[in-house]
């Protein structure tokens, strides 16, 4: 449990720091190589790169969309099949949560492999 | 049994973002790649920040000559002010970059057919098109052209280093919404781009011909008919020059001998000129007559003395909007008007001193000239008995995601053969249009000389260096002179371009450019007033003639309402222009009811008749009887020309003119026209206004039963975005205007700015344009003037007399230095 949330939020603090600089795809990485520094279960690990990354990416989405009052979001929606706003936050959520859980999984997964070959 | 699961779990990982990584195809279009497109730090969300650059800033930038400071007021107009005049054009690129660029990158990519580039190849033939027409060759003469106006060049070339400096400044997560929609990014602007802008002007106002029409027509009716539908003249206008105005500033008197103008002819045998095909190409329906209007108050007409100078003009309705709004003030001179996105200087306002605003002119500088073949594979053509070559341009268009797509283009001594197409009515037809006719003239220099302009020379001197399109530029000064000057380009040629040209002959070619001093000038009338609508721009006592396609409507209404006024005030102004009466169905509808017979109608029918008879002939936004009477005009005129419609399936034929129409109903009710060639039955004006009264009715049934139903709802404005994306577009705007009158609002086209200017000591102008200042969807400026321009409202301009002139809000500042 101590490490579920030690990988959450390191994720997230990672993430925040290098995402502004780096292609949008970095945040796998960012999710897989933490992952391999923190032991867990595949299964827990996924949950936290999942909720690591789902709550960075809908948190600043939600932030930034504050700012602008929802102006663009209600519109992006429509583009998107008639989302609303939340709706797109939540699907930033949603994408960026599966890409983290995943990413976090492989990690995981990885470091299983090498403990047990070491 | 572990590595297995780790190599699974790898894979679909990277599956994964690869997937989102990659654009897929969705709805027919292609959706950028979603991971990228949904990060917060990356993507759409990062437009949501647009709000952020609406605070003070201060800018270094080492090209700057001096220091520029520019307050944006409450609607975010930039007000520049320079101590140096190329500041302020590099600040003015610099600004319009951060709230137009993508609007500047797809309307230069447009206009030069670059289009399936970016967009795929579906925007092809739409790009060979543009290409073909000779639009892309056309704006590359012209950048050769404007290189050499060493006076304008520093000035031109410091609007594109402001764009330029604001794109290398852009990070891509901050690139406009539609770059990563669209999934392409903005290229680095250039005088050539500038030019492409002013082709698609070009393309727009200066495409008025119906060249094959009239051909077709004359063929099909005889010259007899052919007179008798389609007059050059409607008795009842009043010209752009008011009657009676003297031609004596035309040195050499009557230009008619000096260019020996044949009478009207058009022997299509000679030509062998058959168009009828059951299989053609058709044009795609050209878009209801855009306009606009203009007009100028002298101060005996005023209240207060001062001159009043209105204008209008009617475009495509878009968004982003056509026009910036900005204020200028140089050493040189404190202007503000309204600007084309991507181009420097201001197009349409008024200084301390004067005001000037434009309308199209309209006048024919389109024509079509059949190529006489001299070899099978189309590479000689016959002109004056000898053999002469064409001269091949290969247009390469990029497509994305495809091989380089080369077109070939044949040009001849005329201009380029546009299509190719076998069905096309146009094969074998050479295009010679003013847009594409290199010229020695410099708009940019007009724009910039009304702009500094103090005075009537001024002015004046300003037109002479216009070149296109055409226009009715309107003029008033704080000294109390009004003036109205047409500018532009008018080729002298046989038959006036009308029809379609013989283009074996060399003689059939324009001769010459009228010379622009000999353009049509009015200053000061005794009338007091002064106006364009887009009608014919002078009577038969003007010694060339001026062919065209003009507006019978709106100029008489505006005439007819200056000549009655007195006393005349700004908030008068303001009325008129949007102003919904109108003089068509106030001539029209009391001849239909006339000939309309009752007794064959319902109850619900003859509550219609009802309506229409209370009708004061407005097209108020929330009235009903505007549209059972476009209906049923509409209906009516169907049914009266089937003649026309019968010849249409087989070649493109020209219509008559509403005008004409009426007074063929007042005059000739017994013409052939009026019977229905498709029925046994004589009919007369009565069967064809009672059976197109009941095609109405049966039309609009489900209308009537509606009571929210009005004339904004039939009328439909639309304003949409360039991409034509629904969520970023403007549907069924509540608006009130019909196409004949003052406030020419149409389905997709209307008052694209509406300004009046008074002249007093201190200047006081009014403004409101359907659109706001940003191209940002993610703004409150990207729509905020819309509701205003719905309902015939204003802004009062904040014209500030320095840079500290804070009269009225200024949300923030902007400070650019060395």
């Amino acid at each position: 449990m101590k490490n579920f949330l030690f990988l959450l939020i390191a994720i997230i603090i990672l993430g925040a720091v290098t995402q502004p600089f780096l292609p949008w795809w970095s945040i796998a990485v960012v999710a897989g190589v933490l992952a391999i520094f923190f032991s867990g279960r595949p299964a827990p690990q996924f949950f936290a790169g999942f909720l690591g990354v789902a709550l960075l990416w809908g948190a600043y989405a939600f932030f930034l969309d504050g700012k602008n009052g929802s102006l663009l979001s209600n519109q992006m929606g429509q583009v998107f099949n008639g989302l609303s706003g939340m709706g797109m936050i939540i699907a930033t959520a949603l994408i960026g949560g599966f890409v983290g859980g995943f990413s976090a999984m492989t990690g995981s997964l990885g470091r299983r492999m090498f403990m047990k070959s070491s | 049994m572990k590595i297995g699961a780790f190599i699974l779990s790898l894979l679909l990982t990277i599956g994964l973002v690869f997937l989102l990584n990659t654009s897929l195809p969705f709805g027919g279009s292609t959706l950028p790649a979603i991971g990228n497109f949904l990060s917060p730090f990356t993507g759409f969300w990062q437009n949501a920040k647009v709000q952020s650059n609406y605070t003070d800033t201060t800018f270094d930038f080492p090209n700057l000559k001096g220091k520029v400071s520019v307050a944006f007021d409450e609607r975010l107009v930039p007000h520049i002010f320079a101590d140096h005049h190329e500041d302020a054009m590099f600040v003015q690129g610099y600004i319009t970059a951060q709230q137009r660029l993508w609007q500047m990158d797809i309307s230069t990519r447009s206009s030069s057919g670059r289009l399936a580039e970016v967009l795929g190849p579906n925007m092809l033939d739409f790009d060979k098109r543009q290409r073909r027409m000779g639009l892309f060759e056309g704006a590359k003469n012209e950048e050769i052209h404007w290189r050499k106006d060493t006076a304008s060049l520093p000035l031109v070339e410091a609007y594109v280093n402001g764009v330029n400096t604001y794109i290398e400044n852009l990070n891509p997560k901050d690139y406009p919404i539609e770059f990563k929609l669209l999934g392409y990014q903005p290229e680095p602007w250039s005088i050539l781009k500038m030019a492409q802008f002013y082709k698609s002007m070009e393309r727009a106002l200066n495409g008025r011909e119906n060249d094959l029409e009239t051909s077709n027509a004359l063929q099909a009716f005889g010259s007899g008919t052919f007179e008798y539908l389609f007059p050059q003249r409607n008795p009842k206008q009043t010209p752009v020059i008011p009657k009676g105005t003297s031609w004596d500033y035309l040195e050499g008197g009557s230009l008619e001998k000096e260019y020996d103008i044949p009478p009207l002819l058009f022997d299509s045998t000679a030509i062998g000129f058959s168009v009828r095909n059951k299989n053609y190409e058709r044009r795609e329906k050209p878009i209801d007559f855009i306009g606009s209007n203009n007009w100028v108050v002298s101060g005996a007409k005023t209240k207060s003395g001062n001159p009043i100078l209105c204008n209008d003009p009617h475009l495509q309705m878009t968004l982003p909007a056509i026009w910036y709004e900005v204020q200028i003030s140089t050493p040189r001179a404190n202007y503000y008007g309204v600007s084309f996105p991507g181009v420097p200087g201001v197009v349409i306002g008024f200084n301390e001193n004067i005001a000037w605003g434009t309308t199209n002119g309209g006048h024919d500088v389109k024509d079509w000239y059949k190529i006489a073949w001299a070899d099978e594979e189309k590479n000689h053509y016959l002109l004056d008995g000898k053999k002469v070559p064409v001269e091949k341009v290969v247009e390469a268009i990029k497509v994305k995601g495809e091989a380089t797509v080369y077109d070939t283009v044949r040009y001849t001594q005329f201009g380029p053969i546009v299509h190719e197409n076998e069905n096309s009515p146009y094969k074998d037809m050479a295009l010679k249009w003013i847009t594409n006719v290199p010229d020695e003239d410099n708009s940019f220099k007009t724009f910039w000389g009304f702009s500094e302009a103090k005075n009537f020379d001024d002015f004046l001197a300003a037109t002479e260096d216009y070149g296109s399109p055409n226009q009715n530029f309107v003029f008033a000064s704080k000294e109390g002179d009004i003036a109205l000057r047409i500018s532009g380009t008018v080729p002298i040629r046989k038959n006036n371009g009308k029809f379609i040209q013989d283009g074996s002959k060399s003689e059939n070619n324009w001769q010459e450019l009228l010379p622009h001093d000999k353009m049509p000038l009015v200053k000061n009338p005794q009338q007091g007033f002064l106006s364009s609508a887009n009608q014919n721009p002078v009577d038969e006592t003007f010694p060339t003639p001026m062919p065209g396609i003009y507006n019978h409507y709106r100029g008489r209404i505006i005439n007819a309402k200056l000549e009655a006024m007195t006393d005349i005030t700004a908030e008068d102004m303001l009325a008129m222009q949007v102003d919904n009466s109108s003089l068509l169905a106030e001539e029209l509808l009391p001849l239909l009811l006339k000939n309309l017979d009752e007794s064959s109608l319902t109850p619900l029918q003859l509550g219609l008749v009802r309506i229409l008879s209370d009708w004061d002939f407005k097209f108020e936004r929330d009235a009903i009887a505007p549209f059972v009477f476009e209906e049923w005009r509409l209906q009516f005129y169907d049914l009266l020309w089937d003649e026309m419609a019968a010849i249409e399936s087989e070649a493109p034929i020209l219509y008559p003119d509403t005008w004409r129409m009426i007074e063929i109903l007042e005059t000739d009710p017994l013409n052939a026209f009026f019977d229905v060639k498709s029925t046994p039955e004589r009919e007369g004006p009565k069967e064809i206004a009672t059976q197109s009264f009941v095609k109405m009715a049966t039309e609009l049934k489900e209308h009537f039963d509606d009571s929210e139903y009005k004339w904004a709802d039939y009328k439909s404005t639309d304003i949409k975005h360039l991409a034509r994306l629904e969520p970023f577009s403007r549907m069924d705007i509540n608006c009130a205007g019909h196409k004949e009158s003052i406030n020419a609002t149409q389905q997709t086209a209307g008052p694209s700015w509406r300004m009046v200017v008074e002249l007093g000591d201190e200047v006081k102008a009014w403004g409101v344009y359907p659109g706001g200042q940003s191209g940002d969807p993610a703004s409150p400026f990207y729509d905020d003037m819309i509701p205003k321009w719905a309902d015939g409202e204003y802004y009062e301009l904040f014209f500030m007399k320095n840079a500290s002139d804070r009269r009225q809000n200024v949300l923030f500042e902007y400070t650019f230095s060395d």
